[in-house]
Protein backbone atom coordinates (compact mmCIF):
# COMPACT_ATOMS: atom_id res chain seq x y z
CA UNK A 1 0.00 0.00 0.00
CA UNK A 2 0.87 3.92 -0.55
CA UNK A 3 3.31 4.73 2.30
CA UNK A 4 1.77 8.45 2.63
CA UNK A 5 -1.65 6.50 3.30
CA UNK A 6 -0.17 4.12 5.52
CA UNK A 7 1.56 7.00 7.56
CA UNK A 8 -2.09 9.02 8.03
CA UNK A 9 -4.01 6.33 8.53
CA UNK A 10 -1.27 5.40 11.27
CA UNK A 11 -1.77 8.83 12.62
CA UNK A 12 -5.34 8.76 12.84
CA UNK A 13 -5.55 5.61 14.62
CA UNK A 14 -2.91 6.95 16.87
CA UNK A 15 -4.97 10.06 17.73
CA UNK A 16 -8.46 8.09 18.27
CA UNK A 17 -6.56 5.66 20.76
CA UNK A 18 -5.15 8.35 22.33
CA UNK A 19 -8.36 10.28 22.26
CA UNK A 20 -10.33 7.07 24.02
CA UNK A 21 -7.62 6.99 26.55
CA UNK A 22 -7.51 10.15 27.69
CA UNK A 23 -11.59 10.49 28.03
CA UNK A 24 -11.40 7.32 29.74
CA UNK A 25 -8.98 7.91 32.41
CA UNK A 26 -10.31 11.80 33.00
CA UNK A 27 -13.99 10.13 33.54
CA UNK A 28 -13.49 7.04 35.24
CA UNK A 29 -12.75 9.11 38.72
CA UNK A 30 -16.13 11.23 38.29
CA UNK A 31 -18.93 10.46 40.56
CA UNK A 32 -21.83 9.05 39.53
CA UNK A 33 -23.82 7.67 42.77
CA UNK A 34 -25.15 10.49 45.59
CA UNK A 35 -22.72 9.91 48.01
CA UNK A 36 -19.90 9.17 46.29
CA UNK A 37 -20.46 12.82 45.08
CA UNK A 38 -20.34 13.94 48.43
CA UNK A 39 -17.23 12.23 49.06
CA UNK A 40 -15.59 13.97 46.63
CA UNK A 41 -16.89 17.44 46.55
CA UNK A 42 -16.46 17.52 50.38
CA UNK A 43 -13.09 15.57 50.35
CA UNK A 44 -14.45 12.96 53.20
CA UNK A 45 -12.14 9.71 54.59
CA UNK A 46 -14.27 6.63 53.75
CA UNK A 47 -14.91 6.65 57.41
CA UNK A 48 -17.10 10.26 57.78
CA UNK A 49 -19.04 8.49 54.46
CA UNK A 50 -19.86 5.51 56.02
CA UNK A 51 -21.06 7.67 59.37
CA UNK A 52 -22.88 9.73 57.06
CA UNK A 53 -24.49 6.92 55.18
CA UNK A 54 -25.46 5.58 57.99
CA UNK A 55 -27.36 8.80 59.15
CA UNK A 56 -28.95 8.80 55.87
CA UNK A 57 -30.13 4.94 56.84
CA UNK A 58 -31.79 6.68 60.15
CA UNK A 59 -33.31 9.62 58.06
CA UNK A 60 -35.00 7.84 55.32
CA UNK A 61 -37.90 6.31 56.21
CA UNK A 62 -39.21 9.61 58.48
CA UNK A 63 -38.49 11.29 54.94
CA UNK A 64 -40.24 8.71 52.71
CA UNK A 65 -42.97 9.01 55.31
CA UNK A 66 -43.05 12.98 54.78
CA UNK A 67 -43.18 12.40 50.69
CA UNK A 68 -46.14 10.01 51.32
CA UNK A 69 -47.91 12.51 53.12
CA UNK A 70 -46.71 15.63 51.22
CA UNK A 71 -47.93 13.57 47.67
CA UNK A 72 -51.38 13.40 49.48
CA UNK A 73 -51.45 16.97 50.54
CA UNK A 74 -50.57 17.92 47.07
CA UNK A 75 -52.61 15.27 45.18
CA UNK A 76 -55.54 16.98 46.83
CA UNK A 77 -54.93 20.46 46.89
CA UNK A 78 -54.38 19.55 42.81
CA UNK A 79 -58.04 17.62 42.65
CA UNK A 80 -59.21 20.68 44.43
CA UNK A 81 -58.05 23.64 42.50
CA UNK A 82 -59.00 21.88 39.15
CA UNK A 83 -62.65 21.31 40.40
CA UNK A 84 -64.85 23.06 39.22
CA UNK A 85 -67.19 22.41 42.67
CA UNK A 86 -64.61 23.77 44.75
CA UNK A 87 -64.83 26.73 47.15
CA UNK A 88 -62.33 28.99 47.90
CA UNK A 89 -62.11 27.86 51.56
CA UNK A 90 -61.47 24.24 50.53
CA UNK A 91 -58.81 25.56 47.84
CA UNK A 92 -57.48 27.43 50.69
CA UNK A 93 -57.65 24.66 53.47
CA UNK A 94 -55.71 22.33 51.27
CA UNK A 95 -52.77 24.94 50.31
CA UNK A 96 -52.28 25.10 54.28
CA UNK A 97 -52.41 21.40 54.93
CA UNK A 98 -49.84 21.16 52.10
CA UNK A 99 -47.80 24.68 53.15
CA UNK A 100 -47.75 22.52 56.73
CA UNK A 101 -46.49 19.86 55.39
CA UNK A 102 -43.77 21.19 53.44
CA UNK A 103 -42.32 23.25 56.61
CA UNK A 104 -42.17 19.83 58.38
CA UNK A 105 -40.43 18.73 55.38
CA UNK A 106 -37.88 21.67 55.49
CA UNK A 107 -37.47 21.46 59.29
CA UNK A 108 -36.38 17.74 58.70
CA UNK A 109 -34.37 17.52 55.98
CA UNK A 110 -32.34 20.98 57.43
CA UNK A 111 -32.14 18.97 60.82
CA UNK A 112 -30.52 16.11 58.70
CA UNK A 113 -28.35 18.79 56.75
CA UNK A 114 -26.88 20.05 59.77
CA UNK A 115 -26.33 16.32 61.43
CA UNK A 116 -24.36 15.83 58.21
CA UNK A 117 -22.54 19.22 58.49
CA UNK A 118 -21.81 18.17 61.79
CA UNK A 119 -19.63 14.63 61.33
CA UNK A 120 -17.53 16.75 58.25
CA UNK A 121 -14.61 18.69 59.06
CA UNK A 122 -15.72 22.25 59.97
CA UNK A 123 -14.57 24.05 56.86
CA UNK A 124 -16.06 21.83 54.45
CA UNK A 125 -19.10 21.06 56.80
CA UNK A 126 -20.16 25.12 56.60
CA UNK A 127 -19.59 24.66 52.68
CA UNK A 128 -21.77 21.77 52.45
CA UNK A 129 -24.29 23.51 55.17
CA UNK A 130 -24.38 26.68 52.78
CA UNK A 131 -24.91 25.07 49.85
CA UNK A 132 -27.45 22.13 51.02
CA UNK A 133 -29.86 24.88 52.76
CA UNK A 134 -29.63 27.33 49.90
CA UNK A 135 -30.92 24.38 47.35
CA UNK A 136 -33.22 23.79 50.11
CA UNK A 137 -34.86 27.09 50.34
CA UNK A 138 -34.90 27.39 46.44
CA UNK A 139 -36.92 24.35 45.96
CA UNK A 140 -39.20 25.00 48.52
CA UNK A 141 -39.49 28.86 46.46
CA UNK A 142 -40.16 26.85 43.57
CA UNK A 143 -42.98 24.68 45.04
CA UNK A 144 -44.54 28.04 46.34
CA UNK A 145 -44.44 29.43 42.27
CA UNK A 146 -45.77 25.94 41.30
CA UNK A 147 -48.83 25.91 43.88
CA UNK A 148 -49.56 29.65 42.83
CA UNK A 149 -49.74 28.80 38.77
CA UNK A 150 -51.58 25.69 39.59
CA UNK A 151 -53.88 27.35 41.70
CA UNK A 152 -53.92 30.26 39.43
CA UNK A 153 -54.50 27.70 36.39
CA UNK A 154 -57.26 25.39 38.13
CA UNK A 155 -59.18 29.01 38.24
CA UNK A 156 -58.91 30.00 35.03
CA UNK B 1 21.54 67.27 -10.99
CA UNK B 2 18.08 66.12 -12.73
CA UNK B 3 16.58 62.69 -12.54
CA UNK B 4 17.07 61.97 -16.58
CA UNK B 5 20.45 62.70 -16.45
CA UNK B 6 20.98 60.24 -13.16
CA UNK B 7 19.30 57.65 -15.07
CA UNK B 8 21.80 58.20 -18.23
CA UNK B 9 24.62 57.88 -15.57
CA UNK B 10 23.44 54.98 -14.19
CA UNK B 11 22.43 53.07 -17.68
CA UNK B 12 26.49 53.63 -18.37
CA UNK B 13 27.57 52.64 -15.21
CA UNK B 14 25.76 49.32 -15.31
CA UNK B 15 27.32 48.70 -19.37
CA UNK B 16 30.78 49.30 -17.95
CA UNK B 17 30.43 46.58 -14.86
CA UNK B 18 31.76 43.17 -15.30
CA UNK B 19 30.96 40.94 -12.09
CA UNK B 20 34.13 39.50 -11.27
CA UNK B 21 32.76 36.68 -9.28
CA UNK B 22 33.21 33.40 -11.00
CA UNK B 23 30.36 31.31 -11.67
CA UNK B 24 30.73 27.85 -10.32
CA UNK B 25 31.17 25.10 -12.94
CA UNK B 26 27.81 23.13 -13.31
CA UNK B 27 26.06 26.03 -11.97
CA UNK B 28 23.86 26.76 -15.17
CA UNK B 29 22.91 22.61 -14.98
CA UNK B 30 21.79 22.77 -11.47
CA UNK B 31 19.64 25.64 -11.75
CA UNK B 32 17.73 23.86 -14.94
CA UNK B 33 17.79 20.69 -12.85
CA UNK B 34 15.94 22.58 -9.91
CA UNK B 35 13.54 24.08 -12.26
CA UNK B 36 12.79 20.75 -14.24
CA UNK B 37 12.26 19.12 -10.87
CA UNK B 38 9.92 21.92 -9.72
CA UNK B 39 7.95 21.42 -13.29
CA UNK B 40 7.78 17.53 -12.26
CA UNK B 41 6.30 18.49 -8.74
CA UNK B 42 3.43 20.21 -10.23
CA UNK B 43 2.61 17.56 -11.84
CA UNK B 44 2.50 15.18 -8.93
CA UNK B 45 -0.96 13.88 -8.14
CA UNK B 46 -2.54 14.32 -4.69
CA UNK B 47 -1.34 10.60 -3.25
CA UNK B 48 2.40 11.06 -4.17
CA UNK B 49 2.40 14.71 -2.34
CA UNK B 50 1.27 12.61 0.25
CA UNK B 51 4.57 10.17 -0.40
CA UNK B 52 6.49 12.90 -0.50
CA UNK B 53 5.59 14.59 2.61
CA UNK B 54 5.44 11.67 5.07
CA UNK B 55 9.20 10.29 3.29
CA UNK B 56 10.79 13.81 5.48
CA UNK B 57 11.04 11.97 9.33
CA UNK B 58 10.76 15.56 10.32
CA UNK B 59 7.12 16.60 9.03
CA UNK B 60 5.96 13.09 9.43
CA UNK B 61 6.72 13.64 13.40
CA UNK B 62 5.68 16.99 13.51
CA UNK B 63 2.21 15.95 11.81
CA UNK B 64 1.60 13.35 13.85
CA UNK B 65 2.24 15.47 17.52
CA UNK B 66 -0.03 18.07 16.58
CA UNK B 67 -2.47 15.58 15.71
CA UNK B 68 -2.05 13.70 19.24
CA UNK B 69 -2.22 17.31 20.53
CA UNK B 70 -5.22 18.06 19.34
CA UNK B 71 -7.05 15.15 19.85
CA UNK B 72 -5.81 14.98 23.73
CA UNK B 73 -6.97 18.44 23.77
CA UNK B 74 -10.66 17.82 21.93
CA UNK B 75 -10.64 14.73 24.70
CA UNK B 76 -10.19 16.99 27.80
CA UNK B 77 -12.53 19.70 26.54
CA UNK B 78 -15.15 16.75 26.33
CA UNK B 79 -14.13 14.58 29.54
CA UNK B 80 -14.44 18.04 31.73
CA UNK B 81 -18.09 18.68 30.12
CA UNK B 82 -19.16 14.89 31.24
CA UNK B 83 -17.76 15.24 34.26
CA UNK B 84 -19.40 18.49 35.31
CA UNK B 85 -22.41 17.02 34.12
CA UNK B 86 -22.12 13.84 36.18
CA UNK B 87 -21.25 16.09 39.28
CA UNK B 88 -24.12 18.26 39.07
CA UNK B 89 -26.35 14.88 38.43
CA UNK B 90 -24.86 13.71 41.62
CA UNK B 91 -25.40 16.67 43.30
CA UNK B 92 -29.29 16.66 41.93
CA UNK B 93 -29.22 12.84 43.53
CA UNK B 94 -28.31 13.66 46.80
CA UNK B 95 -30.15 16.65 47.06
CA UNK B 96 -33.82 14.64 46.14
CA UNK B 97 -32.83 11.77 47.83
CA UNK B 98 -32.73 14.42 51.24
CA UNK B 99 -35.59 16.61 50.29
CA UNK B 100 -38.92 15.37 49.88
CA UNK B 101 -39.72 18.49 48.13
CA UNK B 102 -37.65 17.42 45.41
CA UNK B 103 -39.16 14.36 45.68
CA UNK B 104 -42.89 15.03 45.50
CA UNK B 105 -43.91 16.98 42.34
CA UNK B 106 -46.68 20.12 42.72
CA UNK B 107 -49.34 17.26 41.54
CA UNK B 108 -48.52 15.01 43.56
CA UNK B 109 -46.68 12.33 41.85
CA UNK B 110 -43.72 10.97 43.02
CA UNK B 111 -40.29 11.74 41.37
CA UNK B 112 -37.47 10.11 41.12
CA UNK B 113 -37.96 7.83 44.25
CA UNK B 114 -34.83 5.69 43.04
CA UNK B 115 -32.28 7.73 44.41
CA UNK B 116 -33.89 7.93 48.09
CA UNK B 117 -33.20 4.33 48.31
CA UNK B 118 -30.36 3.10 47.40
Amino acid sequence: MNKGIICVIAILLSSVAAYCAYFGWATAQSPDEPLEWLQSEYDLSDETVAQVAQAKEAYLPGCWEMCRRLAEARKELAQRSSSTTATSSQITEAYAAVNAIEEGCIRMSLDHVFTVAAMMPESQGGRYRERMVTALLQDRTGQHQRHSDMIQGGNQ
Amino acid sequence: MNPEEDDKILSQLLRQWEPGAEVPSGFRSSVWTQIAARQEQRGLSFLDRLNAFFARPAYAGVTAALTLLVSIGVAHQHADHVVSQRRAMAEGSYLTSISPLARVGADGETLAMNHGHE
